[in-house]
């Protein structure tokens, strides 16, 4: 089997001297995708957020690509990482079409503005659309931001919150697509359809890894009912 | 985009008529003078006004891209207080030095700036915008506070000093007093429109801006040190003067639009036009008594102040 994209190695992380994540082992491959389960408060965000160097760990090490992320500069990881934000924001109105300049690859956001069905919505302002047609937006640069999948890393946290079940769907199926073509995803998630579409579950609780499997072994009633789940 | 660089274009083409009309328009009437003397005696002022407001609206424009905040400004976030403060310090050490070395004016208030802008970032950033707006009201009442203790202790220089904090400088302004502060001004406006890329991913907040590989605390530095720049050197041209770098980027926001390579840039514009509108009318309408660009551009910008904070109230 090929390095690893992603290796955490007993990875802990603190805040104001209370642990968040204990001694967290991981590896994600490429053409994986990984859903992150678990109660609130069980360290799901605090964990993508470590991955994508945001925060820093009090002990163990997290490795990108087979370098140690404390060693990757903020520039050189934007290369080949991506990270969608639970509630991402836009300080400023600004138009769908602006989104599609701050990517990197404007044809590949705008492929994506077409599959969320926001291609006639190019040139409104933000604040003129719905809540699920801005996750759509700032999903749609996450997406695109990266140009080929291969050996990229797409950390996705709560990406179907606020979305309608259509475009819920096609999360699912962008994450398909993106570790068809060589990516690994990670993403945090309270949609057990989307976790069920993942290749394989990890379930937190109280910072800790309880499981880690497929979605078939993974998912049983007791463990929907941890998750808080209906 | 041809739209935008037009809106551009003509507001350049209104900068430099509003200029030729205020080269024009004096006390004395509406000409140039007999052989021009008046047009050489009113070309510092026009000037120093248009450059003044141009760092002004680029400098607020920077402010609020780097706080998110429509209503940070360096007039109410207290960096002009701490220019001003700056400025009574060396004068009140430096004496009559100061005035055959005016550069050393320039370098106090960007320290004066510098250290106010620095502690607004240490008390008040990271937090939300009444945090943000109350410290810079608390240390710009600091640093007027010692300025006017400066400005009664020291007699020499009492009558500068108070001018300077009703934003009255404009008419003192000669060639060679405003050389370094133009300078200034104009390196500070192009270093700031450098940054409107970063700015831009900044809209999408630190973490995601971060993973796009920008340096935030980098940015940041640079954003803040260069605003404190653009602002010192705007305060030794006119004086504290309030509410440009608020409404100059807000009417350029909604004329172009909020990405900050155009909307920086048209702030600029902004800036200059409404402080040259100011000084020009605040010397037209009572020639007699003429009123300071301050007091003209607060009357302006204290309502726009409110209709933006009732519109972006938390």
């Amino acid at each position: 089997m090929s390095n690893p994209l992603i290796q955490c190695r007993q990875l802990s992380v603190e805040q104001q001297s209370s642990p968040i994540l204990n001694d967290i082992n991981l590896e994600v491959f490429s053409g994986q995708s990984l859903a992150i389960v678990g109660p609130n408060g069980a360290g799901k965000t605090t964990l993508l957020r470590s991955l994508a160097g945001l925060i820093p760990h009090a002990r163990g090490e997290i490795n990108i690509r087979g370098k140690n992320i404390l060693n990757i500069s903020p520039k050189t990881l934007s290369e080949f990482l991506s990270y969608l934000p639970q509630n991402p924001t836009c300080a400023w109105d600004f138009t769908v079409r602006d989104f599609g300049e701050l990517s990197m690859h404007p044809d590949l956001f705008e492929h994506w503005i077409s599959r969320f069905k926001l291609n006639g919505k190019l040139g409104s302002p933000l604040s003129q659309l719905s809540g699920g047609e801005r996750k759509s937006v700032h999903l749609s640069l996450a997406f695109s931001v990266l140009g080929n999948p291969l050996q990229k890393i797409l950390l996705l946290d709560e990406p179907t919150a606020a979305l309608d079940h259509d475009r819920a769907l096609l999360v699912a199926l962008a994450i398909k697509e993106f570790t068809e073509a060589g990516a690994a995803v990670l993403c945090t998630t309270h949609d057990l359809p989307l976790a069920q579409s993942c290749k394989e579950i990890l379930v937190l609780d109280a910072g800790r890894v309880i499981k880690k499997g497929s979605p078939n072994d993974i998912l049983t009633a007791d463990l929907i009912k941890l998750i808080g789940n209906k | 985009m041809r739209n935008k660089f037009g809106i551009i274009g003509w507001g350049f083409l209104i900068i430099v008529s509003v200029a030729l009309i205020a080269l024009a328009q004096g006390s004395a009437g509406f000409g140039w003078g007999k052989d021009y003397e008046l047009l050489a005696l009113r070309l510092p002022r026009v000037l120093a006004a248009v450059v003044a407001g141009f760092a002004l609206g680029i400098g607020g424009g920077t402010q609020q891209g780097l706080f998110r905040n429509p209503l940070a400004d360096p007039g109410l976030t207290g960096v002009f207080g701490g220019a001003l403060l700056g400025i009574a310090i060396m004068m009140a050490s430096g004496g009559t030095w100061v005035w055959e070395n005016t550069w050393a004016i320039s370098v106090a208030a960007f320290a004066g700036a510098s250290l106010i802008s620095i502690l607004l970032v240490i008390v008040g950033g990271g937090g939300s915008t009444s945090k943000l707006l109350l410290t810079g009201l608390g240390l710009n009442a600091f640093a007027a506070a010692g300025t006017l203790i400066i400005a009664n202790l020291f007699s020499s220089s009492r009558d500068v000093l108070l001018s300077g904090i009703t934003g009255d400088w404009l008419g003192l302004a000669t060639l060679s007093s405003i050389m370094w502060p133009i300078g200034l001004c104009l390196a500070a406006s192009i270093l700031l429109l450098v940054q409107a890329r970063a700015l831009d991913q900044l809209s999408l907040g630190e973490e995601v801006a971060q993973t796009r590989g920008l340096d935030v605390n980098s940015i940041r530095r640079r954003g803040i040190i260069l605003t404190a720049l653009a602002a010192a050197a705007a305060t030794c041209l006119v004086g504290q003067v309030a509410f440009v770098g608020l409404i100059a980027p807000h009417c350029a926001r909604i004329l172009i639009g909020p990405r900050h390579k155009f909307m920086l840039p048209l702030a600029g514009l902004i800036g200059a036009l409404l402080l040259l509108l100011a000084d020009t009318l605040g010397r037209s309408l009572w020639p007699q008594t003429p009123l300071s660009a301050a007091a003209m551009t607060a009357l302006l910008g204290a309502p726009v102040f409110i209709w933006i904070a009732s519109r972006h109230h938390e």
